[in-house]
């Protein structure tokens, strides 16, 4: 990526990138927007922090031989809810 | 295939088991090999273990262990980079975040690892419109059942 793009858009004004890939500004009320894309299936659109929060909970989720054995009583309740 | 894990200390891993995903793990992005490892001591978990990187090991869950029936839909760009036709044949894991006290254990349902076992290719998929939480507290969730 090199730098920012920036543009002004008005209502039902859209871009498209790649030629692929078409982005809608279908309202504006106050300080929020609403955006319609429309792009192939293969292309994934998320909420940019969904994205950031999967990735944070992944970078968490990393795990130590020192840290393991907090599973102890998890994996003892576990069984036990199995075994009633 | 011999590997020194800080997690697991050192395992022989079979080439055949090590499972590939093309787009890595969000936030590693370059970690794209693991193998799916048991954990004698917890049973009901599994260990995800990065071949490329000995040192980044993850505790991992089957959802549909907490939730019996864990729903996950796959886009057909899903099933075609997984060349998976049917989601039940597919091993589904969510990330486990540990913590010291165990009522805070939590699993991150919104993105599951997603591996066709006959193929062995991965994705973790990220899920937008469920209910299904980020943060699901395991220890509070798994109580005894009814009785």
């Amino acid at each position: 990526m090199t730098g920012v793009l920036v543009l002004s858009r008005k209502k039902n004004e859209a871009i498209v990138i790649d030629g692929k890939i078409e982005i809608r500004v279908l309202e504006i009320k106050g300080d929020t927007v609403r955006l319609g894309v429309m792009a192939p299936d293969a292309v994934k659109v998320y909420r940019q922090e969904i994205h950031a929060a999967i990735m944070q909970e992944n970078l968490q989720a990393q795990v130590s031989s020192h840290n393991l054995a907090v599973l102890k009583e998890l994996q003892l309740k576990i069984k036990q809810s199995e075994e009633k | 295939m011999i590997l020194e894990t800080e997690l697991l200390g050192r395992i022989t891993i079979p080439e055949e088991d090590v499972i590939t995903l093309p787009e890595g793990l969000l936030g590693f992005p370059e970690q794209k090999h693991y193998i799916i490892a048991t954990l004698l001591d917890y049973p009901h978990f599994s260990c995800l273990q990065c071949v490329d990187d000995p040192d980044i090991s993850f505790i991992a869950v089957d959802p549909r262990m907490i939730i019996e029936d864990y729903q996950l839909v796959l886009s057909d760009a899903d099933k075609q980079d997984l060349q998976l036709q049917d989601i039940n044949t597919a091993l589904i894991l969510v990330m486990v975040v540990l913590h010291p006290d165990p009522q805070n254990i939590t699993a991150n349902l919104m993105g599951p690892i997603v591996i066709n076992p006959d193929r062995k290719i991965g994705k973790q998929i990220v899920i937008t419109n469920s209910q299904y939480s980020l943060k699901y507290k395991l220890y509070s969730q798994t109580a005894p059942k009814a009785g």
